[in-house]
């Protein structure tokens, strides 16, 4: 219903209630000649059984108990974009980088795109896993404190654990918790000693409440951004399917998604080095570490750290990239479906750079605007086609 | 003078609340177009308003708002049902029309808003005299159940149809600015 509709719901309420005037009769009168369908729909409203059932079916709704539990969800004020820590401004909405295919921001023309997409990244959530195997949802609440098991304190906040309170509890066996991510959200975290971990959409993260021994181990699958604090007597050790990371004191990026067919680790400062029990290379800034699952394999290669680290500065970025996988980490991110309707469309190559914390249809419509493919939203899925 | 979905805007609750009575029973009736389920649609309708809550900084005025909150009610409902039938997603994707009366649904519910609203805003003794004619009572029936005389109903009654008839031309103005 666009605004100018206003009038002529004016209108028909006021026939309904009998208080129409001159006025509302002779806008119902040619809004209904103007088409079959508004006479249908005239037709419809004005019929005794459907207005009787509407004015029961308002009544009918506690709308004291919805507005109650309601309230109680916007006070938890689930995480979307937060400022914990963040370093980095949010990135200019849908600046263009790569790809010679710039003209189509001047092309401006409308387009058939079918329906809007609902934001469904709000319904995500974030688990964490205490070390008795409680799960609780941890994005919910204002801040407060969350107890373990021996002493084990855990302050949240809005998109943030910190157990940096745990250091000075006493060396015992490790008690271990793990942190899980659904789609459509990031989440910050602060270990017992200081190591802030950032972590993107769908990452699980098992760490122990207070590292303990020689060694710092956390156990990681996902996508997460670390930045190590400084210790050399206690490495820490990164264990993400297959590649071991052992840091010195340092930060990266660390992708390692179970659906991927690679583990890669992004070195943005510092040092650290990578293995897979085998082998073992020591990389430096601005080289990738790269674990293949196929071959379980390591190799090393130089990379522009700002693509891997994009999403660490609220930002979408690609270059270069198959469109399936662009729509797979838009699909994490967004907690869209989606679904390529040929072969041919999925190989095609897109850059761009989006802000993260906007909504998903500046970058569907790039596509669109590149003319290379069809890209068309029917009941909320995201069907992709080459252009023919 | 302020515009509320501006108050709802800047964060004032009082005026989410305020539209939130309004449009949750819409939104629920609304649902109940594609699914049977009313504990489901009572769910969604309350998650696509939490939703505009939090999305709140997006809009600046009423349209956009209630087509938003329409929009993601309407694509919840179809996530539900294509769950239910998950074949029928394909056939649609290649090339069919899709053929659903989204706007023709909108219209009408905000017609029944409107009605509900008007009538809901009158005071009580006016309120009843409006609700016992639309079902059609005639005025001495009125006159009897209420316990005034039926010369004093046809003046109360003459005075609740302007002050209604007002009402309505105010909602769309009144949800602008107030």
């Amino acid at each position: 219903m666009y605004k100018k509709d206003e009038r002529i719901v004016e209108a028909i309420a006021a026939r309904l209630a009998k208080v129409a005037t001159e006025e509302d009769l002779r806008v119902i009168a040619v809004w209904r000649m103007e088409s079959e369908r508004n006479e249908a729909l005239y037709q419809r409203i004005t019929t005794k059984e459907v207005l009787e059932k509407s004015i029961e079916e308002f009544r009918q709704e506690d709308v004291q108990r919805a507005w109650e539990r309601v309230e109680r969800l916007m006070n938890a004020s689930r995480p979307r974009r937060y400022t914990f820590f963040r370093r980095y401004a949010a990135a200019a909405a849908a600046a263009l980088i790569v790809l010679p295919l710039t003209w189509w921001l001047t092309s401006r023309a409308p387009l058939e795109t079918g329906e809007e997409l609902p934001d469904t990244r709000s319904s995500a959530k974030v688990q964490l896993v205490l070390s008795d195997g409680t799960t609780i949802p941890v994005n919910e609440g204002n801040a407060s404190i969350i107890r373990d098991s021996a002493g084990t304190v855990i302050r949240q906040e809005e998109g943030h654990l910190d157990y940096s309170q745990n250091e000075a509890l006493r060396d015992t066996t490790p008690i271990f918790n793990e942190i899980i991510m659904a789609n459509g959200m990031e989440y910050t975290m602060t270990l017992s000693d200081g190591t802030k971990i950032f972590l993107n959409a769908e990452s699980k993260l098992r760490f122990p409440v207070k590292f303990t021994g020689k060694k710092r181990v956390v156990e990681f699958e996902g996508e997460g951004y670390f930045e190590v604090a400084h210790d050399p007597q206690h490495p820490f050790i990164v264990r993400a399917g297959g590649m071991e990371v052992t840091v010195l004191g340092t930060e990266f990026n660390l992708r390692a998604y179970k659906d991927e067919p690679t583990v890669e680790t992004t070195l943005v400062e510092g040092s650290v080095r990578v293995s897979n029990g085998k082998e073992e290379f020591r990389i430096v800034p601005g080289e990738q570490g790269v674990y293949e699952h196929g071959t379980k394999r390591i190799s090393t290669r130089q990379v522009d750290v700002t693509l891997y680290t994009a999403w660490h500065r609220n930002e979408i970025k690609f270059k270069d990239m198959p469109l399936e996988d662009v729509m797979r980490d838009l699909a994490r991110w967004y907690g869209i479906v989606y679904e390529f309707l040929d072969e041919s469309s999925r190989k095609i190559e897109f850059g761009g750079c989006f802000d993260r914390f906007e909504h998903i249809d500046p970058i569907l419509d790039m596509l669109r605007r590149t003319e290379l493919v069809e890209v068309v939203v029917r009941e909320s899925v995201i069907y992709i086609s080459k252009k023919k | 003078m302020q515009n509320i979905i501006l108050e709802i805007r800047s964060g004032d609750r009082e005026a989410f609340r305020e539209f939130f009575e309004d449009y949750y029973p819409v939104l629920c009736s609304f649902a109940r177009k594609y699914l049977f389920d009313t504990e489901r649609c009572r769910d969604i309708a309350q998650e696509a308003l939490l939703t505009y809550w939090e999305e709140r900084g997006r809009f600046l005025d009423l349209s956009e708002a209630r087509r938003f909150l329409y929009t993601v009610t309407r694509n919840a409902c179809f996530n539900v049902l294509k769950k239910e039938r998950a074949a029928d997603r394909y056939l649609q994707a290649s090339g069919q029309e899709y053929a659903d009366d989204f706007e023709e649904k909108i219209i009408e519910h905000e017609v029944f808003l409107l009605l509900h609203k008007a009538v809901n805003g009158l005071p009580t003794q006016m309120r009843r005299i409006i609700e016992y004619s639309l079902q059609g009572m005639r005025n001495s029936e009125i006159a009897r159940e209420i316990g005034i005389a039926e010369g004093t109903l046809h003046t109360l009654k003459k005075r609740a149809y302007r002050k209604l008839r007002e009402a309505m031309k105010d909602h769309f103005y009144v949800l602008l600015f107030f």
